[in-house]
């Protein structure tokens, strides 16, 4: 169709066609290099061609972006919210290529207490891998709440597999940690093995509880797991292999790399951790796999700590703030009844005897709860007098020594209360 | 607040009930026990309803059992209310306070009375 360009050249307009649609118009302007030799079939094969390439291009545009939805609606669900932990996460896909990997981190809280940690990488990459990774995903979590363990967990995971079109050769770490003990069960299937940092020793991969990939027969006969326990104050990083690996790099060279990385930010907060550790390892690198990184910070016993004035107009809102700090903590009622009415007591003494009543004097209050043990300690800095056989003290005292399952008082520059309750014990 | 308007008291059945409210601590246990003497000063037998008291430690325990004794002095029977699993009957029980005084409801109470 003969037409003329805005700036009044000649030009021809052609439709563009993909899959019997006409999808835009390839418009031709100029003059033609050989004047009447522009042969109008060759145009529109030109054009066909054209509409199919750039139909195919949008296609592929659409599975991306389906994929990438998925992905990110897989990655981004809700994350458990306990006091005895924190979890922070990095994905970041690969730059070279367009289409989604089946990377992926998940963790969820158990019935019993324990927190499960998992990070997977599913074969392949697009819209394929990403759906695999979503049923994979699911099955780690609904088998997790079997509480059957890592082991059997990565067998039953085996068992799925095999119904899927996809997600053979899967790996795999999982792991459980019981937030009371600090018991860590885990188990990898042909993944990179976790990353502990203790918090006063250097850091150490763990190699045990390991077998094949998912999906493969001679793996699935020989699932192991092992268990060690976490020091509170621990950091266990899950990771997958793009975070290590680097071309024209041995493999422990980039375990090295990242023990050492890590160890250089011990303190550094774990949201940073996670952003700092990806930007070192893969710095330089070109992108050629996604990584994804999981750190979970098994957190130091819940700390309470006040100072109030000696004088008994700061025992209400103190019994009411350390009542609010408790329920924080899911501590039953009667138990947080308990103890609100020891530190009461003990703060009672100090401001009685400790000070006789002088305001100016200060108690210090701190309260940690450390697995199932409730620790309280009352301190202030008043003059030592020998305990004047006093009835009420006495009183107090016992209830104390009642209420709590140890008692300690320690006199020196000041005088120091220090119980202890053990939660859940069976109620007097 | 002050201890005044967490003291209430009326007759039943020919005894004095004296019902607690709030916090008995080391705030106000002294004031709380001088107001419920005055409060009771003729009375032939007392009920000390600790129903709706929301804490008690050992300045209250102290409170009770000056209340007690000085009621016995007086030659008037005595009878303290406190809930079954509440945080009163909690701390009453920890330490063995009076059995025989304790009741769990007001009707207990009065019944053990005569009334």
């Amino acid at each position: 169709m003969p037409l003329a360009a805005p700036d009044g050249r000649p030009a021809v307009g052609l439709p563009l066609r993909a899959r019997g649609a006409v999808i835009g118009t390839l418009l031709l302007a100029g003059d033609p290099a050989v004047p009447g030799r522009t042969d109008p079939e060759f145009l529109l094969d030109l054009a066909d061609r054209a509409g199919l390439a750039l139909d195919n291009a949008r296609l592929a545009e659409q599975d991306r972006e389906v994929a990438r939805t998925l992905q990110r609606s897989l990655l981004a669900s809700e994350r458990p919210i306990d006091a005895r932990f924190h979890v922070a996460t990095v994905y970041r896909p690969a730059v070279k290529t367009l289409e989604v990997g089946g990377d992926w981190y998940d963790t969820f809280l158990t019935a019993s207490g324990s927190v499960g940690l998992v990070v997977g990488d599913v074969v392949g990459r697009g819209i394929r891998a990403a759906s695999a990774m979503g049923q994979l995903r699911s099955a780690v979590r609904a088998l997790a709440k079997a509480q059957c363990g890592p082991a059997t967990v990565l067998q039953y995971m085996d068992d799925f597999v095999a119904t899927l079109e996809a997600g053979q050769m899967t790996t795999l770490a999982y792991a459980e940690l019981a937030l009371d003990t600090g018991r860590l069960r885990y188990a990898c299937a042909g993944h990179p093995p976790p990353l502990l940092l203790p918090p006063d020793t250097s850091p150490r991969y763990l190699w045990e509880g390991r077998s094949g990939p998912l999906g493969t027969r001679a793996a699935s006969r020989g699932r192991r797991e092992a268990e060690l326990t976490l020091p509170r104050g621990s950091r266990l990083l899950l990771y997958t292999d793009g975070l290590v690996e680097r071309r024209g790099e041995r493999i422990d060279q980039g375990f090295n790399r990242l023990a050492e990385v890590v160890t250089s930010r011990r303190e550094t907060p774990l949201a940073s951790l996670v952003e700092q550790v990806s930007d070192a390892m893969l710095a330089g690198e070109g992108g050629h796999d996604d990584t994804c990184l999981l750190a979970l910070a098994f957190d130091g016993a819940p700390r309470y700590h006040c100072e109030v004035p000696a004088e008994v107009a700061a025992l209400r809102p103190l019994r009411g703030e350390l009542d609010d700090w408790l329920m924080r903590y899911k501590v039953p009622e009667t138990e947080r009844y308990a103890i609100v009415l020891a530190c009461s007591e003990a703060v009672a003494n100090a401001i009685e005897h400790g000070y006789l009543g002088n305001p100016v004097g200060r108690v210090r209050v701190g309260v940690t709860i450390d697995g199932n043990i409730v620790e309280l300690r009352v301190s202030d800095s008043g003059q030592w007098r020998a305990p004047r056989p006093s009835a009420d003290r006495g009183r107090g005292m016992a209830l104390m020594g009642r209420l709590m399952d140890d008692l300690v008082v320690d006199c020196g520059e000041g005088t120091t209360v220090l119980m202890r309750r053990r939660l859940g014990r069976s109620a007097r | 607040m002050t201890a005044a308007n967490r003291i209430t008291v009326t007759v039943e059945r020919g005894s004095e009930v004296v019902r607690l409210h709030g916090d008995v601590d080391h705030v106000n246990a002294d004031q709380v026990e001088r107001e419920v003497l005055t409060a009771t000063r003729a009375a032939a037998s007392v009920v000390v309803d600790l129903s709706a008291v929301t804490f008690l430690d050992s300045a209250g325990l102290r409170c009770l059992d000056r209340l007690v004794a000085a009621f016995t002095k007086r030659q008037a029977q005595v009878r303290v209310v406190a809930p079954e699993d509440g945080v009163v009957r909690f701390t009453l029980d920890l330490i063995g306070f009076l059995p025989e005084t304790l009741a769990s409801t007001l009707d207990e109470a009065l019944r053990g009375l005569g009334h």
